[in-house]
């Protein structure tokens, strides 16, 4: 469905994407997973003819992006980062409004509009100002405002950012939903969870550059079965750091002040850690055990956590 | 596409009027001020009256006939006159109890039969701006009108001069003689004692022409606050272009239109909204002013608004095109709004600039607006009798809006 091909994207000095490739397979949910400033928003800008790409090349079901125009804009639906609606229209004005510019005829646009407010649970509140609405109402109004003319590609831009976790829940079930009925979704987070549950395939980028891509067990083969283990407590540093050194496979990640993080096969037990760790003389407050992830991941793979 | 877009802009306004009303009240609520300032009121007296005090040190049949001259019916709707004694006068402007003192100096009488030089002091009360003015000139009136019935009145002036010199006195065929003498005279410079300022309300009271002249008054003011308004009101629906961007309404728009539909659009609901402000304006003002357009100078008048709004919105789009983001437009427009409104006579009437003022006012594409405005509901002036108004209107249309929608999307698109 979509196809992207060396796109490279500089502003000035800054090269904001560079040289990335990848394809999203039709009805397929991709994660763009990246901390922010990693290049998402430009891809999805670019994707969605916002920004002109410096190089490279953008195909949506065959078609060129850059020189697609009406057609390509009409498989093309997006939801940006942040709310985008008329706060002195109601619900069912703004999506008339969004559903009018992609030319649904009248009787399209009264279906469409009452299955939206159905699955976003807005359908009480449909004639009310959106400048009533909470954020959370916002942000699945948006949603449907992006999804009104059943595009067959959805750019998802961080939908979920500052909304309280049952908006979150409800705005990633309306998603599968959607992704359910055929539309191939492309969805850019900075949350892991979300990627986790929600995404067939993930690409995770940072810097402009795709660091990984594929399913999730295949990212997570990057870092093997290990698991990370987060000591915070008093200690001394030359302790921490000869740590490894008396219990095989366990690998030093990060060192800090009162924190220190440890990745651990998952074939050794915790108990023989948390053994070492009391003879070498830590005082653990708290000691966090994180099975393997996407987050192990982005550690490996950047050397930092996904919130740096 | 570009329809629906302008209907969204519409259907905005319409739900939040209060902005839109305001600015279609202010150029009737400007020429309705104005008007009540400056327009003679329905029973003929002016809003402003001269406080005159006259301090009469000769007290001879002259200087009463100064005085007297003020109770005249055309001046006492203007001047509220009191007569102070000798000295008395200047501690009164002092105290700013006058607009103007006029002093009649001592022997003023006796000159007059003598027929020399003799003057009139009028002090004038700084505080005041229009009322000394007016003093002023009506003294200077009645002093020429004086000097001509003098010289007129040679005959019988040397009769009572002999008679006074030679200590006679004058019979009463002579006073009979010389009262006919003078009356004719007094006759002959009536235009000039009560000169055209004060004779017309007399010449004209009838109530309708009353009406008439008040009517394009108002109408002559209007015009010109009206093309002022239109910009100021074309001015804030400009902002939209920043506001979409700063709503990110934009981004959602140039994803599903593209961005040149999004700036043509914007521009017609700008261009749309000025027309309808326009006629909105006009429907309200003529009977509130009671201003009275045949139907050939209402179709004239349709027609020029198309050309006039388009001139108008070359300006304001000119502008917003070149602002880098919305407080720089704000803050640029109003002064360009301001310095074409003054220049094009939309407050102040151009007769009342110096001349290379009124020369160079031609550059602001307002005094053209205003100017074939007038040119229609006051002087009836058919569409070839402002061809070159609609010439300039255009040809500033085509100039500004052409560039402004290539800097409009060369903008929105980075």
């Amino acid at each position: 469905m979509l196809q992207i091909t060396d796109l490279t994207k500089r502003f000035k000095d800054l090269t904001a994407v560079d040289r990335i490739s990848f394809q999203v397979n039709p009805g397929e949910i991709f994660g763009f997973l990246g901390p922010n400033g990693a290049g998402k928003t430009t891809t999805i800008n670019c994707i969605c003819g916002l920004l002109k790409p410096d190089s490279g090349a953008i195909t949506i079901d065959g078609q060129d992006v850059v020189a697609g125009g009406d057609q390509v804009r009409k498989m093309l639906g997006v939801v940006p980062q942040e709310v985008a609606l008329y706060e002195e229209f109601n619900a069912i004005e703004n999506l008339q409004f969004w559903g009018g510019l992609y030319g649904l005829k009248r009787s399209q646009l009264k279906s469409r509009v009452d299955t939206l407010l159905e699955l976003t649970g807005l359908k009480d509140r449909a004639k009310d100002a959106v400048s009533t609405y909470s954020g959370g109402m916002k942000r699945r109004l948006n949603m449907a405002a992006g999804m009104i003319h059943q595009p067959k590609l959805l750019l998802l831009d961080e939908p979920t950012v500052g909304i309280d976790p049952q908006a979150r829940h409800q705005m990633l079930d309306t998603v599968r939903h959607v992704a359910g009925q055929g539309t191939t979704i492309l969805y850019t987070t900075h949350y892991m969870d979300e990627a986790e549950t929600l995404c067939d395939r993930i690409a995770i980028i940072d810097h402009g550059r795709i660091l990984a891509m594929g399913i999730q067990t295949e990212i997570q083969q990057i870092v093997g079965e290990n698991r990370l283990l987060k000591v915070t407590g008093a200690f001394e540093k030359s302790t921490a750091e000869s740590l490894p050194q008396k219990m095989k496979d366990l690998v030093l990640l990060s060192i800090q002040e009162n924190e220190v993080l440890y990745s651990l096969p998952i074939k050794q037990t915790t108990g023989a850690f948390l053994e070492i760790l009391m003879k070498s003389g830590f005082e653990i407050d708290h000691l966090a055990i994180k099975e393997p992830s996407l987050d192990s991941v982005f550690i490996k793979l950047t050397g930092r956590e996904l919130r740096d | 596409m570009i329809w629906k877009l302008i209907q969204k802009d519409i259907r905005r306004r319409i739900k939040q009027p209060a902005g839109y009303l305001i600015l279609v009240a202010m150029p009737l609520l400007f020429a309705l001020l104005i008007g009540l300032v400056f327009g003679p009121k329905e029973s003929g007296e002016s809003l402003i009256r001269v406080k005159m005090l006259i301090e009469d040190r000769d007290d001879s049949f002259a200087s009463h006939f100064i005085a007297n001259a003020f109770g005249n019916e055309e001046l006492q709707n203007m001047f509220d006159v009191s007569v102070a004694d000798s000295g008395a006068g200047r501690p009164l402007m002092d105290q700013g109890r006058a607009s103007a003192l006029l002093i009649i100096p001592q022997g003023f009488g006796d000159s007059l039969i003598h027929q020399n030089n003799v003057a009139l002091t009028l002090i004038k009360n700084p505080s005041e701006a229009f009322a000394p003015k007016i003093a002023e000139e009506t003294i200077q009136i009645l002093a020429e009108g004086g000097d001509r019935l003098v010289s007129m009145a040679e005959g019988p002036l040397t009769t009572i001069r002999r008679r006074l010199d030679s200590d006679t006195e004058i019979s009463e065929p002579e006073i009979a003689l010389m009262g006919i003498q003078l009356y004719r005279m007094i006759r002959k410079v009536d235009n000039i004692l009560f000169p055209p300022l004060i004779t017309i309300n007399t010449s004209t009271s009838d109530d309708s022409e009353e009406g008439s002249d008040l009517s394009s008054l108002y109408a002559y003011i209007l015009c010109g606050v009206l093309v002022m308004a239109l910009l100021f009101s074309l001015e804030v629906l400009s902002r939209d272009f920043f506001l979409e961007q700063e709503n990110h309404t934009l981004t959602r728009q140039r994803v599903a239109t593209g961005i040149a539909r999004f700036v043509l659009a914007k521009m017609g609901f700008v261009y749309l909204s000025g027309l309808i402000s326009f006629v909105l304006v006009w429907m309200i003002a003529i009977p509130l002013f009671g201003i009275s357009l045949s139907l050939i100078q209402v179709g004239r008048m349709a027609l020029f608004s198309l050309v006039l709004m388009a001139g108008l919105n070359g300006v304001i789009t000119m502008i917003y095109a070149l602002a880098k983001n919305r407080n720089q437009g704000q803050s640029i427009a109003p002064a360009v709004i301001l310095g074409f409104s003054m220049l094009g006579g939309a407050m102040v009437p151009l007769e009342n600039f110096p001349p290379f003022i009124r020369q160079i006012s031609v550059v602001s594409p307002v005094y053209w607006g205003i100017d074939a405005l007038r040119k229609i509901t006051l002087a009836d002036a058919s569409l070839r009798d402002i061809s070159t108004h609609i010439a300039i209107l255009t040809a500033v249309a085509v100039l500004l809006l052409i560039p402004s929608i290539i800097f409009q999307q060369r903008k929105f698109r980075s």
